[in-house]
């Protein structure tokens, strides 16, 4: 689901009458307007989500925290079932949300930085290094911006934040230009994810999903998506 | 000299922006970067500057001790070289 940040303030206001008191404050806390109404309009967004798939009214659902600080839904004060993720960027917010499964979503604007090359050295290894080396210019940033969407969004599914050294794992080369593909954690190979790059013209994303065991024997998922290989995606 | 919190604000000034908005002075010492909507690759970008500026390791061994503002300059004062 997007969900449209452009500064609007009727869209604010009705935003606002979403959030719990808590959730109030911490609006009131940000200092500069941007990230108020990011939080504003993405919050109010995901409750109103959560409640149409959960089939709970707003006073219900709260949130919890991991203690890496992932949130997760509470109906009633207890663990909803049902697994969600939010990113915002500028303009734009996306949310995903599956049944079941850790799931991971992250979308950037590409804004071209002055440090990307130190920024490429700190963040990927060394094929997505070499992969970035040959390319220039829009190319180059849209890519720098696909794979850091990407394994962001593993990084958030897996739920760890940045405790993972992020250049110890590498996108699968599939995923360099492919909407989708399979993945492992080298640190952690016996659980597989399915990634889907979703960027278009106007931002990059990327969402991460957990497989469940009963998934991974469901072989309508590869027929679905034609172009998810799990062999070419696995990065081992 | 700076002190740590003084050096620490003018490098997010140098650094840091939101929605073009440098935010050294808008640091709070009780909150961290994302309560001032500092995007993560931002955020492991500056993390970097003061990995040289302060000579110190900061990802990813210390991601999750690092809480605060506030814990981040007790740290770089206690590990700086």
């Amino acid at each position: 689901m997007h969900v449209n940040l452009m500064p609007d303030a009727s869209s604010e206001a009705s935003s606002l009458l979403w959030l719990n008191k808590e959730e109030q404050a911490r609006c009131r806390q940000y200092p500069l307007p941007g990230p108020r109404r990011r939080f504003a309009l993405c919050r109010a967004a995901l409750r109103s989500i959560l409640c149409h798939e959960l089939g709970c009214g707003n006073e219900r659902l709260s949130f919890g925290l991991s203690d890496y600080g992932k949130p997760f839904a509470l109906v009633d004060e207890e663990s909803a079932p049902i697994s969600f993720n939010l990113s915002h960027s500028a303009k734009h917010g996306l949310i995903a949300l599956v049944p079941h499964g850790r799931l991971g979503v992250d979308v950037e604007e590409r804004v071209p930085r002055r440090d990307f090359d130190e920024m490429s050295e700190a963040v990927f290894g060394p094929h997505e290094q070499s992969a970035l080396a040959r390319v220039r210019g829009r190319d180059r940033v849209r890519l720098f911006f696909r794979l850091w969407t990407i394994k962001e969004a593993l990084v958030k599914a897996l739920g760890l934040g940045f405790t993972l050294d992020v250049s110890q794992f590498e996108v699968p080369q599939a995923l360099h230009q492919g909407r989708t593909g399979m993945f492992r954690f080298p640190q952690l190979p016996e659980v597989r994810w399915r990634v889907e790059y979703i960027g278009n013209e106007n931002f990059s994303a990327a969402i991460a999903h957990e497989l469940l065991p009963s998934q991974l024997g469901d072989r309508s998922l590869q027929r679905q998506n034609g172009n998810v290989s799990e062999k070419q995606g696995v990065c081992q | 000299m700076a002190s740590t919190e003084e050096r620490l604000r003018q490098l997010a000034d140098e650094n840091l922006e939101v929605d073009g908005q440098p935010v050294g002075k808008l640091l709070d010492l009780d909150k961290d970067f994302t309560d001032l909507g500092v995007s993560s690759l931002d955020a492991v970008s500056f993390a970097k500057v003061l990995e040289k500026e302060f000579n110190v390791s900061l990802l990813p061994d210390k991601a999750g001790e690092i809480q605060t503002i506030g814990d981040l300059i007790a740290y770089l004062e206690a590990n700086a070289s």
